[in-house]
């Protein structure tokens, strides 16, 4: 928090704080260097200044400093629908969302929506009736319609199952009318998805609607910004984005205090020292290894929640080698998940209960009663005699310590992993140790995040590091992640696992079934009766197990800062600290506020 | 003579031309494409795969990627009519994203390099005269200890201690926030305050080269015959350090100053990342993560054309400088 007055001057500076605790920058800059790339956030920044005077009744003239790293804010704007350039952390507190996921309560919290009812082929959206823009005018399903629309030119994934759209009985209701029966767990998922805002602002968006989706792509919302999210635009430099209380803000009363800024930073260092130094009071999220977590000022708490993401093997399934289930099965068996969770970052780190396509956080309730029939392939142990058996019985032997076919091939080749991903690599490193001690004969070939994509789309690879579940509150519903690992969008299908019918051995113990995993998860999106749809995810959650299209190892914990210093934030045990992200989710809850108010 | 400078200015667009096709090729030998990192950065927001390659193959029908000799060409044209194209990545000119952080980056060096060489010069003279002096053997000390420190871990120690701990500089950035960029006394102030890490950082490791180069001419130059002769004739010791040993040791520096200025602007590509301070190196760092090919063509010419001016300026002025040089021939500076 940045204070604009003398109030608080006798009381000790974090800034003296954080020169008492001394060592600690020390270990600061000896981890400074590159941190994962899929962590982020960057802060740092001057001291901001002001009049002393409060802005409002009982509001003050405050200042609670986050951080972005998406870029320099003079040249970023706030168009959510653009391709390029959208600062999402200064987005996300411009516009409000439909609703969101609450990873503590595992349950949809409402946000911009006052309700939503499913209704076989119709889903109706009741607006919040008090949801207004910043101009003081109300967002009306126009708006929301207006959003829709443009989103249908895009190909957003709403209209994956949409028809058409349309207004309901009054100017707060937006009615979707569905393609097909849908399941609503999977609208739910896609409406309460973090980058879906409430952004439709008519006088804006409507010179869209005629033209093709790349204008509305490549527009930049840089002048005459209007959100309706508790902060609105006051404007944006080199250094900094400047939001300010919206006092039209439905919850506006929940805000006491002026004015947010979010300081650009570059790296995860300049964030870790920003946090360190008192500087910043919030970061969204950003990867803190735990040596210098250990170091943070007792004021600077950290909020862990479920990434629905983390690092697996992928294998490319037309490999003669890793394409054999067999071979798969090995590969699961000998690597100690246990152990590269406490490599890569035991702080952050928990290896995957079960393998499969299902959260961890999820398996036990989705699983039931099937959970323990599911193969653990030794989550802490490497299975060598497992291994053994499924190789030989593969046609494989060894010989001078190495595996190899039946021709006097080796079995490995080289082991694809992203560079700079520092806690990847660590994770690489263990498990291509515990792989190659085993006999295989790997080595590591790691390439930059630009290319690592582009291998895996174009195939070019045979076995490699991968992320096992595509991420966010949405792979919290089972057939988000199930279905990505089957035709895994992010690498075009690249890995080529086949759709087909595989014949594996049956849930019950004895004898075998036969599945087409991409047939049943599919009929999930058009399934309403839960138990039906749980005995699906079941099914497939039970060939992912046993096949391993893609073999799950860890599971990844984002990180969240707040600081207490200077501010009331909510105890450990409160499930508002559930929603991504608590800076921006708490503000508007009346549980981010600055002390002695 | 005006063959010499002809000859010497064709000599200029024709480095600059080769540098300009090797450094396009060199870009195009990158893996991926410019779009790569824009769809893990979109895939990682949450954005569902399947939306992200809609929205790229958008932005890849407004600007389709033309084949490589087209691509050339018209980079080649555009580049003689001093359009350096769109940044990919910003969406913007790149001659505004030059025009705004090339500034910087100026600054930056500019007083840098004069400040290294004003204190090099002045305590590698100081050394030489009192060679063999306990002042000489403490600071030719000095001096090779801080050329063996690299000048981003003096940036990194000096971000820590001063702004995070002391709180004496800003972490970051070119000028405060919420000052216009205009000439202000506030403005001025500003960039100053926000400039002293990043040029102190650039600085003091360079002080110790230079200062040791000085006293190596100078210790030279006081064994020349004609110094002896002027002590010989009596005259005073400031006369002879200043107008003899002073200027005949600094000579041989004047073209590494104007060389060193266009090497050290290719050199703050890290300073400028560890300070967030955005200049050319910021912008050189973010093409080259973006595979932006624009702004990093955009970028490394800018610092190329400064080096080969530097060169040229230095060949063309040190006859004037050296009467002794006679221009043409293989008296080149460099």
């Amino acid at each position: 928090m940045s204070r604009t007055n003398d109030d608080y001057s006798g009381t000790i500076s974090r800034r003296h704080v954080l020169r008492l605790t001394g060592v600690s920058g020390a270990a600061a800059l000896a981890g400074c260097t590159g941190g994962s790339s899929s962590d982020g956030g960057g802060s740092g920044g001057d001291s901001s200044s002001g009049d002393g005077s409060a802005s409002g009744t009982g509001v003050a003239d405050i200042t609670l400093t986050g951080a972005t790293n998406e870029g320099v804010p003079a040249n970023m704007h706030l168009n959510p629908m653009a391709t390029q350039n959208y600062d999402w952390t200064a987005g996300n507190h411009i516009f409000e969302r439909f609703a969101a996921y609450n990873f503590s309560t595992q349950e949809f919290e409402m946000a911009g929506l006052e309700d939503w009812s499913f209704d076989d082929q119709t889903v109706t959206l009741t607006i919040r009736e008090d949801l207004k823009w910043d101009t003081g005018d109300h967002v009306t399903a126009d708006d929301v319609i207006t959003q829709f629309k443009l989103m249908e030119k895009t190909e957003a994934t709403l209209w994956d199952f949409t028809d058409s759209v349309a207004k309901g009985e009054d100017d707060k209701t937006v009615v979707l009318t569905l393609s097909r029966p849908s399941n609503p767990e999977i609208i739910k998922h896609t409406l309460a998805n973090s980058d879906l805002r409430i952004h439709g602002y008519q006088p804006v968006y409507n010179e869209f609607l005629d033209q093709d989706a790349a204008a509305v792509q490549q527009f930049e919302w840089e002048e005459d910004v209007h959100g309706n999210g508790p902060f609105k635009f006051d404007s944006k430099s080199n250094q900094a984005w400047t939001l300010t209380r919206n006092e039209h803000f439905y919850d506006a009363d929940n805000i006491n205090f002026s004015t947010y800024e979010l300081l650009s930073r570059g790296d995860n260092s300049a964030l870790q020292q920003g946090l360190m130094g008192g500087e910043l009071d919030v970061v969204s999220s950003l990867f803190v290894p735990p040596t210098i977590a250990g170091n943070l000022p007792e004021t600077v708490e950290e909020v862990t929640l479920p990434a629905n993401w983390g690092y697996g093997v992928i294998f490319n399934h037309n490999d003669e080698h890793f394409g054999k289930r067999a071979v798969r099965q090995a590969v699961a068996h000998v690597i100690n998940r246990q152990q590269v969770a406490d490599n890569a970052g035991p702080r952050t780190k928990r290896p995957a209960p079960k393998v499969t396509g299902i959260a961890p956080a999820d398996q036990e309730s989705w699983l039931g009663d099937a959970y323990d029939s599911f193969e653990s392939y030794g989550p802490n142990a490497t299975q060598s005699e497992e291994a053994t058996a499924l190789l030989e019985e593969a046609g494989y032997s060894k010989s001078n310590g190495t595996w190899q076919d039946g021709d006097g091939n080796a079995l490995g080749g080289s082991y694809m992993t992203p560079a700079g991903w520092s806690d990847w690599t660590t994770a690489t490193n263990t498990v291509v140790d515990q792989l190659n001690a085993f006999g295989f004969d790997f080595e590591i070939n790691s390439i930059p995040t630009s290319d690592f994509y582009s291998a895996y789309t174009e195939s070019n690879f045979a076995i490699g590091a991968f992320y096992w579940m595509p991420g966010g509150a949405r792979s919290s519903f089972p057939y988000f992640p199930l279905r990505w690992q089957l035709n895994n969008p992010d690498i075009g299908g690249g890995h080529n696992f086949e759709e087909t019918e595989y014949t594996i051995p049956a849930m019950s113990g004895s004898g075998e079934m036969t599945i087409n995993p991409f047939e049943e998860i599919r009929t999930v999106a058009t399934t309403q009766d839960e138990a039906q749809v749980r005995e699906t995810v079941q099914r497939v959650a039970w060939h992912s197990n046993q096949n391993l299209p893609i073999l799950a190892l860890v599971e990844k914990q984002d990180q969240s800062w707040l600081t207490s210093d200077g501010w009331d934030i909510p105890p450990a045990d409160d499930a508002a600290r559930g929603v991504k992200w608590p800076s921006h989710w708490l503000p508007k809850q009346g549980k981010l506020n600055p002390s002695n108010q | 003579m005006v063959n010499y400078y002809v000859r010497r200015t064709a000599r200029v667009f024709a480095t600059i031309f080769m540098v300009a096709s090797l450094t396009f090729g060199l870009i195009r030998l990158l893996p991926g494409g410019p779009y790569t990192l824009l769809r893990t950065r979109l895939l990682r927001q949450g954005v569902p795969a399947a939306e992200v390659d809609a929205r790229i193959a958008n932005l890849q029908n407004i600007r389709p990627d033309a084949p490589i000799w087209e691509q050339y060409i018209d980079y080649m044209i555009a580049l003689a009519q001093g359009n350096l194209g769109m940044s990919i990545s910003l969406n913007e000119p790149v001659v505004s994203i030059l025009a705004k952080s090339a500034p910087w980056t100026v600054f930056v060096v500019l007083v840098s390099t004069i400040l290294v060489f004003v204190i090099g010069i002045f305590l590698g003279s100081l050394q030489a005269y009192w060679e063999g002096s306990r002042f000489d053997q403490v600071f030719s000390g000095i001096s090779i200890s801080l050329m063996s420190v690299p000048f981003y871990v003096v940036a990194v120690l000096a971000l820590y201690i001063f702004a995070y701990q002391l709180n004496w500089f800003p972490t970051a950035g070119t000028v405060g926030r919420g000052i216009e960029p205009q000439l202000s006394v506030a403005f001025v102030l500003s960039a100053l305050e926000h400039g002293v890490l990043p040029i102190f950082s650039y600085t003091l490791g360079a002080i110790g080269g230079q200062a040791l180069a000085m006293r190596g001419n100078s210790i030279q130059v006081l064994g020349n015959d004609y110094v002896q002769v002027a002590r010989l004739r009596g005259l005073s010791d400031r006369r002879i350090a200043t107008r003899y040993v002073a200027r005949n040791a600094i000579l041989p520096m004047y073209t590494g100053f104007l060389l060193l200025l266009g090497f050290r602007l290719g050199g703050t590509v890290i300073l400028e990342q560890i300070f967030s301070y955005t200049g050319l190196g910021y912008y050189l760092i973010s093409a080259l993560n973006t595979n932006d090919y624009p702004l990093m063509m955009g970028t490394f010419l800018v610092i190329t054309v400064a080096l080969v001016l530097g060169v040229y300026v230095a060949d063309l002025t040190y006859s004037k400088i050296d009467p002794r040089i006679s221009a043409g021939g293989s008296d080149e500076a460099y």
